[in-house]
């Protein structure tokens, strides 16, 4: 069989072993509404000074909403819950499908967050603000659904909703909201209960 | 269109949505899941690019370019966060000498191209399963024509060898 021959051999076997299933092209083109809405449009240098001061305030106020300012020493950092305790409930269901949804999202957005430091020190703010974009969204779903109304992911995924929301508007070189955000992250544990409860929905308890 | 208007944005998305995804799922290893993220992560970028697209290359062309970056780059996180995942198994998953079981077509064929290098993987993904030409592969991913049949002829090479046993007489 000559080369081409086997080439076409072979990808008449993949298509035929690996069909690709129907675009689904309302749910994709939804997304990309979705992750449009929360990037900024494009500003004259001129006034994106000012509108990082005027972020910088609403990202204040909306901390102040939320019950909490995420500045460094304001208040103590909330406990790292236990998978076996806090998180039993995902754990107890790891595998069913709405917690599987929840793995998931919770896997995605530790990435993102492990990521972050490194990816706004390479000038990757874009591209790590729209990721987070696509999470938010799927914060907010989950904050609805019952997943939202577990004692123990409530407030990691309110804290989670916050961050991302920061993220989200960031643009490459705002560094004084890079400090933030990062402060933020670190005294609020955020990371760390965020590996716990990934553990537990996952169903591997959380021990990394 | 340059300016943003949405009704045209949603006719160029309409016009190759089927390709990118297509694209996408095959780069994503069949993750239906990651293929619907990558699309629309492309067109995003796309959207927000638009005003910079020159027309010096075929708009199709310049979204399958963006496809391949964000799918391969998409990859390289999934494969890491994998990897992570696999360390937290247990120990008896990844180490355990069961009894090996003679892996069906689909999983040998899969593995095999999963097993090529990322650059031969990607042009006989495009150009044997997906259909490109040599001229748009060469173009999306900025390599000579002649490179693309290279990799080509690489990437055909190991897979025949890699089925050779498995395969026998439609191979050879």
């Amino acid at each position: 069989m000559n080369e081409d021959r086997f080439g076409e051999t072979l990808g008449d076997l993949v298509r035929d072993l690996e069909a690709v299933p129907e675009t689904p092209r309302d749910e994709i083109w939804a997304g990309i509404a979705a992750a449009r809405r929360f990037r900024r449009p494009e500003r004259s240098r001129r006034t994106r000074a000012l509108v990082q001061g005027l972020s910088l305030a609403a990202t204040l106020a909306f901390g102040f909403a939320l019950g909490r300012v995420w500045t460094p020493g304001s208040a103590a950092p909330p406990p790292i819950p236990s998978p076996g305790g806090d998180f039993a409930s995902l754990n107890a269901h790891a595998g069913a499908p709405q917690f599987r949804l929840a793995a998931d999202y919770l896997a995605r957005t530790e990435e993102l967050l492990a990521d972050f430091p490194e990816g706004t020190r390479e000038g990757r703010a874009s591209d790590v603000a729209g990721w987070a974009s696509q999470l938010l969204l799927d914060t907010r779903l989950l904050i609805d659904s019952p997943t939202g109304s577990d004692p123990a992911m409530a407030p990691l995924l309110s804290d989670l909703e916050l961050v991302l929301a920061q993220i989200a508007s960031l643009r490459d070189g705002d560094q004084q909201e890079i400090t933030l955000i990062i402060d933020g992250i670190t005294q609020n544990r955020v990371l760390a209960r965020l590996r716990v409860a990934a553990g537990a929905a996952a169903g591997t308890n959380g021990d990394d | 269109m340059l300016d943003g208007d949405r009704l045209a944005e949603r006719e160029l998305y309409e016009k190759h949505v089927d390709r990118v995804y297509r694209l996408a799922y095959r780069l994503a290893d069949g993750d239906a899941d990651l293929a619907r993220d990558f699309a629309q992560d492309v067109f995003v970028r796309a959207f927000e690019r638009l005003a910079e697209f020159r027309g010096d290359a075929a708009l199709s062309t310049w979204l399958h370019s963006i496809t391949v970056s964000v799918a391969l780059n998409g990859m390289r996180k999934v494969k890491r966060w994998r990897a992570r995942e696999a360390d937290l198994d247990e120990a008896d998953v990844i180490g355990s000498a069961g009894p090996r079981i003679e892996p069906d077509l689909k999983a040998r064929l899969r593995a095999a191209i999963a097993g090529l290098p990322l650059k031969y993987r990607v042009v006989f993904t495009m150009y044997d399963v997906e259909g490109f030409t040599h001229d748009e592969i060469g173009s999306a991913l900025g390599m000579p024509t002649g490179t693309s049949k290279a990799r080509l002829a690489r990437a055909r090479a190991r897979l025949r060898a890699e089925l050779a046993e498995f395969a026998g007489e439609w191979v050879s």
